[in-house]
């Protein structure tokens, strides 16, 4: 028995602390969400405080925040089913890398750089002159470094290691996966394994070259070009978010197919699933044009044409996930649990946030909705979809990861909360940007309704409480246990 | 139909979402009350109308670029330059005739956009900008008071950036 425990203690370590680093990262990051709602109702900040608190927002709750939520969970559930150890160098590395690498980069806030959600501004060491002086930039570009090597490198590693190679343990494998390639098994993960790495070699060159461009050392310079950048940058972001949409989708599949009465973990049809994360996989890659449809100097119309079919063919893919998974639920009777309703409540949302992502990257509509409130409704709702998603992961593991569990009643008001809000923030941000009012601004335009901040300012405080509540669940499950 | 209207997009993402998020919650709910057959035509069904759907839709919209990204439709009466800067437009002249304009608009220092928006605060057009590179959109504009706004987040000044066009019949 002690045997065993050690096993699972084996399994289980590093991923428990990326956990719990990315639920304080988290809270720390949603912090500022109603802050800057209600920065823009009262008026009552400087631009530079609230683009500060924009920058934190955006940098801390999407890198090692839901990054490493995700990261955790998949590690320990790649470990579990493989029966592998997750406590190697690799998994500690990363854990370093994303907590290290997000400090870095909030110190770097914190001293003056204010960036967009999307790092994009500033361009590589554009800012250096204009607004930030060398030590800050020097720190943000380290701190980008080890947050996109962690994403790009050491992660697809770990996991490669745990689905691929390394002994297998019997007495480790806790839940068998079904195989790597199984969509009910392991078969979302792969993706993450090989795309990463690809999409992401140009960005990690182009940020070391941008340190060392920063450090008066020579440089690749062709890659701080921002055009070239802006290239290198959006092949790996979109694509990191439709890998992480493939997971958190595999993820679906893997909790919804064990929670129904059916004795055996199955799916409507496995060739299904099979087919949609290929569709996925392999139209991701060529959809992140749609980012660059109103740059059309630097991009060729091909390219968008391009662009826009393989961003739809990914909506294709989702179109096979939402019959199978309603498939599934009509064949085999559902048990309703709070895994599976975070899974399914995350999947409806996901496609939800699918029919909004399809108009944002129909070339004809980007030309009036891009860089509106409209992208960041898309924005706000795929992260809160990738995250319930994972939630469902989460309740059906929290014994690996929690001293003792959180109730089903807490579970149910948790996951209840956090789906009205993402789907109450989905509409009310849509409806800011159909009024034309455009994102990350302060004060807003001043044709902006009113109503829509109220509206959103309802929603997040929903969503707050929310994350609060499921805190101060987890703190309640170590007093529990003592 | 959908058109390229900010207000009919999200009409159309409202009538699109709203039953899907509603059946798709029904289906769990019956699910979880009682067991059913599997469906079999429904498939076929589905996929077929997905297809159908997908191309319809897809096809169609590449028509529903403005000015077809650069290309008139009639006679261009005036061509603008505007240089965006942190955080600024600097306009060739704040005045042109009604008709086809077209803009040629770059960056001169970071990331920027030229959003043109007419007197009722709707975005008829957005392009990203970039240093040393132009973009070049045309667009119908009527008579009246057009403002240009950044659409990129670039720092502290952003939400003030703009400029006036007035265009006179």
């Amino acid at each position: 028995m002690s045997g065993l425990l050690q096993y699972i203690e084996a399994l289980s370590k590093i991923p428990r602390r990326m956990f719990f680093a990315s639920v304080i990262w988290l809270f720390v990051g949603a912090f500022f969400g109603p802050y800057m709602v209600l920065a823009q109702l009262t008026r009552s900040e400087s631009p530079a405080e609230y683009y500060i608190a924009m920058s934190l927002h955006g940098l801390i709750t999407t890198f090692p925040g839901l990054f490493q939520f995700t990261a955790s969970l998949s590690l320990l559930r790649a470990g579990f089913c493989n029966g592998r150890r997750t406590d190697t160098w690799l998994e500690k590395l990363l854990f370093i890398f994303l907590n290290l690498g997000g400090l870095l980069a909030l110190s770097a806030v914190v001293m003056g750089v204010r960036t967009s959600y999307t790092l994009m501004f500033p361009l590589p060491a554009a800012g250096l002159g204009l607004m930030w002086g060398r030590p800050e930039l020097t720190l943000f570009v380290i701190g980008v470094i080890m947050l996109v090597a962690a994403i790009a490198l050491v992660y697809p590693a770990s996991l490669a290691r745990l689905l691929f190679f390394g002994r297998s343990v019997p007495d480790l494998v806790l839940e068998k996966s079904l195989g790597n390639l199984s969509p009910r098994g392991m078969m979302g993960m792969v993706p993450a394994v090989f795309i990463l790495p690809t999409v992401g070699a140009p960005v990690l060159l182009a940020a070391a070259s941008a340190a060392l461009f920063l450090l008066g050392l020579p440089a690749i310079v062709q890659l701080l070009e921002p055009v070239n950048f802006n290239y290198a940058f959006w092949l790996f972001a979109h694509t990191l978010m439709e890998v992480m949409g493939v997971m958190a989708l595999g993820t679906a599949y893997w909790v919804i197919s064990r929670c129904t009465e059916s004795r055996e973990a199955v799916l409507y049809s496995d060739t299904l699933g099979r087919v949609a994360i290929l569709i996925y996989t392999i139209a991701a890659p060529f959809a992140f044009g749609h980012h660059l449809y109103t740059m059309s100097s630097t991009q060729p119309f091909g390219l968008s044409v391009v662009s826009q079919i393989a961003s739809w063919l990914v909506g294709f893919g989702a179109a096979f996930s939402v019959f199978n998974i309603a498939a599934t639920l009509a064949k085999y009777k559902a048990k309703i649990s709070p895994p599976l309703l975070a899974a399914y409540l995350g999947f409806t949302l996901y496609i939800a946030d699918g029919f909004l992502a399809m108009l944002l990257a129909t070339i004809g509509l980007s030309f009036v909705m891009h860089g509106t409130y409209f992208a960041t409704a898309h924005l706000m709702a795929i992260l809160l979809a990738v995250f319930l998603m994972w939630l469902g992961d989460f309740y059906r593991h929290q014994s690996l990861l929690l001293p003792s569990k959180i109730g089903d009643r807490a579970a149910y008001v948790h996951i209840a909360t956090t789906f009205v809000a993402a789907v109450g923030l989905l509409y009310a941000f849509s409806w800011l940007g159909s009024q034309s009012v455009i994102r990350r601004t302060y004060p807003m335009a001043p044709f902006a309704p009113t109503d829509g901040l109220l509206i959103i300012a309802a929603f997040g405080l929903l969503l707050a409480f929310s994350q609060i509540y499921f805190l101060v669940q987890i703190i309640r499950t170590v007093f529990k246990r003592k | 139909m959908i058109t390229n209207t900010p207000i009919s997009v999200y009409t159309f993402l409202l009538v699109t979402t709203i039953p899907f998020i509603v059946v798709y919650l029904y289906i769990l709910i019956a699910s979880a009350k009682r067991k059913r057959s599997p469906p079999t035509v429904a498939e076929a069904l589905w996929l077929l109308s997905v297809a159908a759907l997908w191309l319809a839709v897809n096809v169609a919209s590449f028509s529903w670029i403005p000015g077809d990204v650069g290309k008139s439709h009639g006679e261009v009466n005036a061509t603008l330059y505007v240089t965006a800067y942190m955080w600024g437009f600097q306009l060739s002249s704040a005045e042109v005739k009604s008709g086809y304009v077209t803009f040629v608009a770059t960056s001169r220092d970071t990331m920027h956009s030229m959003g043109i928006y007419d007197e009722n605060g709707r975005l008829l057009a957005t392009v990203m900008l970039m240093p040393g590179h132009k973009e070049v959109v045309t667009l119908y504009l009527p008579p009246g008071v057009y403002t240009l706004r950044c659409l990129e987040y670039c720092g502290d000044g952003h939400a003030f950036m703009m400029a006036r066009l007035y265009v006179r019949p």
